[in-house]
């Protein structure tokens, strides 16, 4: 499934079939209920794991002009992870977008009040795309990669 | 500790055709939530029972003459209903709290946004027939 | 395949020291250590800290006995006991970091940061920010400084409680956290 070692460690890499200019990466933040919509979404073929032999240690920063990679973010962000979350964030080459998945990556969801939750993620990284859900159905996604693919040709990022 | 001969209870840990069936149906009617405006008295339930404090409502009173009664009714007039999407937990309390039903469960997707404050709806989109 | 568990046996330390009474049960074959916590029983309307509750819940690896020894008392400080149960370190860093209790007699420091981490990102032990946690008197400033959407009433004035011209308080929050000066959480902090 292209799992890395290190910082990395957080995210996998997928494509998303009938959409091959995105690329996207999914950093899963610890809570079940968001990543079992994925494991949804994965099972429904929604999302295709990329195939190892493109799963490197590294990305490659000279990377197909087309192509956007999309960090996709769902679980709860506390404050013991923010900082893995921009280095997470960082190591991705441009042009990338950050999609918010779910209520607690965009304001802290049921965990709004506490002191150890971040209120969204866009308190640490810039957000494209949220996605509403409490966990958004594997759908949602979907939805949400297409609506932020189409901002994206609409913004000049991909012909 | 010791262990006990299963009994018909233990049915409830294996789900069963049926259960399975019934839960794929349930589940798509809880897509999003939808807002019956005229049912509406800004009772205020559904804002004080939300768990993330996602619904936001204003209203102001009104008189209104009542034949045949000496002196007018107030009632609560709505102004503004919101609902911040990028709070809601989509847990249903607003929907189970209401006395008058005003609020519903509908099968529709809640679609994201590329800003927070777009997630906020107020009664036009809350109130679209889906 | 249901399990019966057999009911737990509850134990008051009483006047025994807290430390008597685990290594009591320890001897009596109670060696895993499934939970070590503490309860803040402070009354809020008191305005003192405490009684804390301290919970021990133990199990006897032979037959499967469950335990559970409990000790009622007014200091936030305790023996450690991780001289009978290694894994104790873990709890008592734990119950250390969210309420200020500490634990005299370690091995080690308490003070290693384990679960909190200060607001900004890289920021420093969440003891010299943070104003523990967990303490029933520490606020929770979300439900104090957000705007609670339910403090109006239909027909759009603001709920006034009948007794009083004040406003009605949002779920979740008493009225402690409103009236305790901006002093005591300072004091608290340095116990």
């Amino acid at each position: 499934m292209g799992t890395i070692l290190g910082p990395m460690a957080l995210i996998r890499r997928y494509r998303v079939p009938g959409m091959p200019h995105l690329r996207a990466h999914v950093a899963d933040l610890g809570l079940a209920c968001c990543a079992v919509e994925f494991v949804a979404a994965v099972s429904r073929g929604l999302l295709v794991p990329e195939p190892p032999e493109n799963a490197s240690a590294t990305v490659e920063p000279e990377t197909d002009q087309h192509t956007v990679d999309v960090l996709i973010v769902s679980g709860t962000l506390t404050h013991a992870l923010e900082p893995a979350l921009l280095r997470v964030w960082e190591g991705l080459p441009q042009p990338r977008s950050a999609l918010a998945f779910g209520a607690c990556t965009i304001s802290g969801g049921p965990y709004w009040d506490s002191y150890a939750v971040a209120p969204g993620i866009d308190h640490a990284i810039p957000v494209t795309r949220y996605v509403p859900g409490c966990p958004p159905r594997p759908e949602a996604l979907i939805e949400a990669l297409v609506g932020l693919a189409e901002s994206s040709v609409t913004a000049g990022k991909v012909s | 500790m010791r262990n006990v001969e299963p009994d018909e209870s233990d049915r409830f840990l294996r789900p069963d055709d049926q259960v399975v069936a019934q839960a794929h149906e349930t589940a798509q009617a809880h897509g999003t939530i939808i807002l019956d405006t005229p049912a509406c008295t800004s009772c205020m339930l559904c804002v004080r029972e939300c768990p993330v404090w996602c619904i936001e409502l204003s209203s102001h009173t009104e008189q209104i003459d009542e034949p045949g009664s000496r002196r007018p009714r107030s009632v609560a007039v709505l102004d503004t209903f919101t609902i911040d999407w990028g709070l809601c937990m989509f847990c249903g309390i607003c929907v189970e709290v209401c006395p008058f039903d005003a609020l519903a469960w509908s099968p529709a997707l809640q679609p994201s946004a590329s800003a927070k404050s777009d997630l906020v709806a107020g009664i036009d989109a809350l109130s679209i027939d889906r | 395949m249901l399990i019966e568990m057999d009911a737990d046996a509850e134990i008051d330390a009483g006047t025994q020291s807290w430390h008597d009474a685990l290594s009591a049960a320890h001897g009596a074959g109670f060696v895993f250590l499934d939970l070590l916590t503490v309860v803040d029983r402070t009354n809020l309307d008191s305005g003192e800290l405490g009684p804390w509750e301290f919970l021990a819940h133990l199990l006897r690896p032979s037959d499967r006995a469950r335990r559970w020894i409990r000790r009622v008392q007014d200091e936030p400080e305790i023996e450690s006991v991780t001289d009978l149960f290694a894994a104790a370190d873990w709890h008592e860093r734990e119950i250390h970091e969210m309420f200020g209790v500490e634990f005299t007699g370690a091995a080690q420091s308490h003070d290693r940061p384990l679960l909190l981490v200060g607001r900004d990102i890289g920021g420093k032990h969440p003891a010299s920010q943070l104003e523990y946690p967990l303490r029933k008197r520490t606020p929770l400033v979300a439900r104090l400084t957000t705007p609670w959407p339910g403090v109006h009433e239909p027909g759009g004035s603001e709920t006034r409680s009948r007794r009083s011209r004040r406003a009605l308080r949002p779920p979740g929050v008493p009225q402690a956290w409103l009236t305790d000066s901006p002093e005591r959480g300072g004091s608290d902090a340095q116990r």
